[in-house]
């Protein structure tokens, strides 16, 4: 029992993995091969209606290999989920995977050979990837409370407190919380000579809760708080500023008070309406420059049998760059140094971290990249190719995105509408497939009514074309908040990844959305 | 891959030995070894590209141990694993992991004991577990080659996008217990799911294959096919908003089943109160011409398995009976937890899927297999269509989700490709991609159903659980909204 996966037991392998990435340059037909290799320790606790339900501690190790081979380049992959077991030959390992990923980009060469002759095989090309510094570092996470420190039993007590069963709320008919937070030590290799050694941390709490009133239509409702930090995103220092304990009072607060709470009605055409932070993160997600449309692989229509294209680039000639996407009070940025789920120093491509804006002023400037996407489209990489997890593909992923904060204080601009609706927390998206228009709705809507918040609704939410919806923009608030996002769904098999976006309340023009079940 | 009878002998060894272990009540063993391959399509006329964008793979295999102990705290339960490592040594670590992980949970009752005989077996095919990677590449370029010869074909140059995935994958697995439970499994699966666009004329096209068997296997016909509906689907019109008469065909069905009513009538969101159908068991909940039902042990068909994640076998459980709920989906945890008297589950659903497979790194929680969407008088497609003056046949449709929470029924679901104008009993234009919303409520489009048709096929959904096999389902009203895009404005 000697053998025991911890992040700094990879450092024994480190240099053995270095050689096999200057070995393998001179594999026959390898032009270029990187791996991340990923070990990852993690606690966890969890109730179920405030009784104990789940608790454990583990480490995992992985590995995903990428080589371009033959001529015409093409790409191949591999990954794998090791044990303790497996940390002896994990050299070995490593290399038996990148040798089927080779086998798989020579085989697949040949068929791109082929097909290039044929009338449609023109568009076929040798794979390329942007250059990029071969970064060679070492990043150590800094935790104020790490996660190693946390006892199972402290997570698993800090669940059943949380638990609105815990305090006996009257009308919550179920629910279940969770607590995880873990250490992962990232190191990236390429034969282009990078050697990027990264340490990062994760740590949340989630609420999942239904609350009844009498005979009505129960109320569900869910949210997560954390960082990428450690334990301290429990206790205070996270986007909220509340520890996981008040989060979860005041969600459930919330909950059985939309329980007992009419239906929106809607509108007939748009209205002005403002979106408070949480709410406009899922619109930033789901529509804007900072989100899915911006997503290079999207543009370049890689995921349009899977999670959609995206209506800023319908072709090479005929696209939105450099031209109005939103109001002028509307830029947009990606940051990967920002504090939420999206923070990273280096990506699965080794490419370093940026902030960058993609929407200047209302107009679009540019996408989030991989190396391969940038070289298809002459633009810069941005750091913004991640996976997950280390045995799948890494693909073109928001790390932190925002709207940049404007000059209105939010208060003021709930005062400046006389005839309107509030939109508070963001619940679900249904969005075309190249997101050209969208419906998202909202936990809490609010009538307003000469600037003061008025009834409260449940089942509400926006319906809008996206251009009409961002253009329509005329206050934007000085209260940026980013929220993380932990289940952005992407490629296949799906790759479930945390990312961050944020917005400053803001005021639009959109149709409210509602209907009594 | 690991031979199965290895797998058997780790998990036997486990309970030998875990239950040997002081303060170890009862022990369920677990292990499995999954190979996922996948070549993921993307083709793109004007803009360079890959054709095999990824000929990737993901590899696992471990055990997973479920533990009850007797601790000072009182019965206790806890889960470990252990990737990699079937040994001795694999055993304890998965043990120690268990043990510092246990708590008293109040809604365990015990493993499930052994509940007769599977009736599958011997139903995968071999050849899969060891294909040659030549051979496995050539799969995804027989699909993108199917797409391509038909648009070739067609004298389409420009404006085209193909893309989708060909997946291959291996499943190998085993569970024993100290409750009798001694059960193993093998199943291969292979599918093509493709997309074809000519994204000059709007026009979006779906196809599929899948067999269990690689000889049965025709990913250039997935690509065909989508290329084909592309085709036929260009020039689209668009429609106002309203509540038309439509002909949902088995796509949109299963999507409905993926995101909503499978959810509905699993026994765990029944339990919470998150279903619609809370407390109507036994009531008319559909239309009476719906029978809805989950059958793992149907021969041929790619969600069936010889036995659950729990060791028992697999078989129909019959869900709605002509509209009325009459069983449900579920764990042996949560039927325990619930209790026989209440809903009569059969735990016959309790498997351990993660993205490509059957995971050791994972508790049982309750999926679906294959689920079926059938039900009383079916008829031909035409027929479903000859009543309809003037509405809508929906091929497919994409972000179909509850939006206010389950037990609500609200969904929304945008319409995306494969789809068309009904005017006088037939389908006569295309409609226009990413024009229309369904803005409804499934509980009453389920109740509305006027007609199915004959000829029900099988589909998946992306990152769906499981296979759906549906009809065209016929419903008089359902509402839509009109999306569309604004223009942008030049500078």
């Amino acid at each position: 029992m000697a053998l025991k996966l911890t992040v700094e037991g990879l450092t024994a392998h480190r240099a053995a993995l270095i050689r096999l990435m200057g070995r393998a340059k001179a594999w026959p037909g390898l032009r270029f091969a990187d791996v991340r290799i990923v070990v990852a320790q993690a606690k966890y606790g969890s109730a179920l209606d405030g009784t104990p339900h789940a608790a454990g501690a583990d480490a995992s190790l992985g590995f995903g290999a990428r080589v371009l081979a033959g001529e015409p380049a093409a790409p191949g992959f591999f990954g794998e989920r090791l044990g303790a077991a497996d940390l002896p030959r994990l050299v070995a390992r490593v290399e038996a995977g990148l040798r089927i990923a080779l086998d798989r980009a020579r085989e697949s060469s040949a068929h791109h050979r082929r097909h290039m002759a044929t009338p449609l095989g023109r568009a076929l090309y040798s794979t390329r990837l942007a250059p990029v510094p071969a970064v060679r570092a070492r990043i150590r996470a800094r935790p104020k409370k790490s996660p190693r420190a946390a006892t199972l039993a402290a997570l698993q007590a800090r669940a059943e407190a949380a638990s609105p069963a815990a305090a006996r709320t009257p009308h919550v008919i179920h629910n279940s919380t969770s607590l995880v937070t873990g250490l992962a030590r990232r190191l990236f290799l390429s034969t282009e000579g990078a050697c990027i050694d990264e340490e990062s941390l994760f740590t949340q709490g989630m609420l999942f809760l239904i609350a009844r009133k009498g005979d009505e239509i129960p109320e569900e409702n869910y949210d997560y708080l954390g960082a990428r930090s450690g334990l301290e995103a429990l206790d205070g220092r996270n986007v909220y500023g509340r520890t996981f304990e008040e989060f979860c009072r005041r969600l459930t607060a919330e909950t059985v008070e939309l329980a007992g709470s009419p239906w929106c009605p809607g509108t007939p055409g748009p209205v002005a309406v403002v979106c408070d932070p949480h709410f406009m993160a899922l619109v930033v997600h789901e529509t804007s420059a900072g989100g899915h449309p911006a997503e290079a692989d999207r543009v370049l229509k890689k995921e349009t049998a899977y999670a959609g294209r995206s209506f800023y680039y319908p072709g090479p000639s005929d696209n939105l760059l450099g031209k109005r996407i939103a109001s002028p009070l509307v830029t947009i940025t990606i940051d990967t140094s920002a504090d939420s789920y999206g923070k990273t120093v280096y990506d699965d491509e080794g490419v370093a971290g940026t902030q960058v804006v993609t929407c200047q002023g209302g107009i679009l400037k540019g996408f989030m990249h991989s190396r391969e996407s940038a070289a298809i489209l002459g633009m810069l990489p941005n750091g913004c190719m991640k996976a997950p997890d280390p045995v799948h593909v890494p693909l073109v992923r928001m790390p932190n995105t925002y709207v940049n904060p404007g000059k209105t204080p939010p208060a003021a601009i709930l005062r400046s509408v006389r005839d309107g609706w509030y939109l508070c927390g963001h619940r679900t998206p249904s969005i075309s497939e190249s997101r050209e228009n969208f419906t998202i709705t909202a936990r809490r809507t609010h009538r307003i009514r000469n600037g003061r918040l008025g009834q409260l609704y449940r089942g509400g939410g926006l319906i809008s074309d996206t251009h009409a919806f961002w253009r329509s923009v005329d206050r934007v608030g000085t209260d940026l908040k980013i929220f993380g996002i932990p289940n952005c769904g992407k490629g296949v098999p799906m790759q479930t990844c945390p990312v961050g976006n944020g917005s400053p309340t803001v005021r639009a023009r959109a149709r409210v959305f509602g209907r009594k079940p | 891959m690991t031979a199965a009878a290895q797998l058997r002998r780790c998990v036997r060894d486990a309970v030998r030995l875990v239950s040997s272990q002081p303060g170890v009540e009862a022990v369920e063993a677990f292990a499995a070894e999954n190979a996922h391959r996948i070549c993921r399509l993307n083709y793109t006329s004007d803009i360079p590209c890959n054709g095999v964008e990824e000929p990737k793979s993901t590899h696992e295999a471990g055990l997973g141990l479920q533990v009850v102990f007797q601790a000072k705290a009182g019965r206790c339960l806890g889960f470990g694993s252990e990737p990699g490592d079937l040994s001795r040594r694999g055993i304890l670590r998965a043990l120690e992991k268990a043990r510092l992980g246990a708590v008293p949970d109040p809604h365990f009752k015990a493993f499930p004991p052994p509940q007769g005989q599977p009736t599958l077996s011997k139903y995968h095919d071999p050849r899969l577990f060891r294909l040659p990677e030549k051979d496995f590449v050539a799969l995804g370029w027989r699909g993108l080659r199917g797409a391509l010869g038909v648009l070739s074909r067609a004298g389409l140059r420009a404006g085209l996008i193909v893309g989708g995935d060909v997946t291959i994958l291996g499943e190998r697995m085993a569970v024993a217990s100290s409750a009798g439970i001694d059960a193993a499994d093998e199943s291969t699966i292979c599918m093509a799911t493709l997309t074809a666009m000519s994204e000059r004329d709007a026009a979006k096209g779906t196809g599929w294959a899948m067999a269990t068997h690689l000889a049965a296997f025709r990913p250039e016909r997935a690509g065909a096919q989508a290329a084909a509906s592309a085709l036929a689907t260009r020039g689209g019109a668009a429609l106002p908003s309203g509540a038309y008469p439509v002909v949902l065909g088995p796509q949109p069905v299963a999507d409905l089943v993926d995101n909503m009513i499978g959810h509905a009538l699993s026994l765990d969101q029944l339990d919470a109160g998150a279903s619609p159908y809370t407390g109507r068991f036994g009531a008319r909940i559909m239309s009476p011409l719906l029978d809805i039902y989950d059958d793992g042990a149907a021969r041929g068909l790619i969600g069936s398995k010889a036995v659950t994640c729990e060791g028992l076998p697999t078989g129909r459980a019959d869900l709605v009976r002509a509209g009325r709920f009459v069983g449900v989906l579920a764990s042996s945890y949560i039927a325990n937890k619930v209790g026989p008297a209440y809903y009569r589950a059969v735990p016959r659903h309790g498997f351990r899927f993660a993205d490509g497979g059957r995971s050791f790194e994972t508790v049982p929680r309750t999926s679906c297999t294959n689920f079926f969407v059938a039900g009383a008088r079916p008829v031909p497609l035409a027929r479903l269509l000859r009543g309809i003056r003037r509405g809508i046949y929906i091929g497919r449709t994409w972000y179909t989700y509850p939006v206010s929470g389950l037990a609500a029924g609200h969904y929304s679901s945008t319409i995306v490709g494969d789809s068309y104008l009904i005017e006088g009993g037939r389908l006569t234009r295309p409609l226009r991609p990413n024009t229309l919303r369904i803005v409804d409520n499934f509980v009453r489009v389920l109740s509305d159903v006027r007609g199915l048709s004959t000829r029900p096929r099988p589909v998946l959904v992306w990152a769906g659980q499981g296979l759906v096999v549906a009809p065209h389902v016929l419903v008089p009203g359902l509402r839509v909204e009109r999306i569309g895009v604004a223009q942008a404005p030049s500078n």
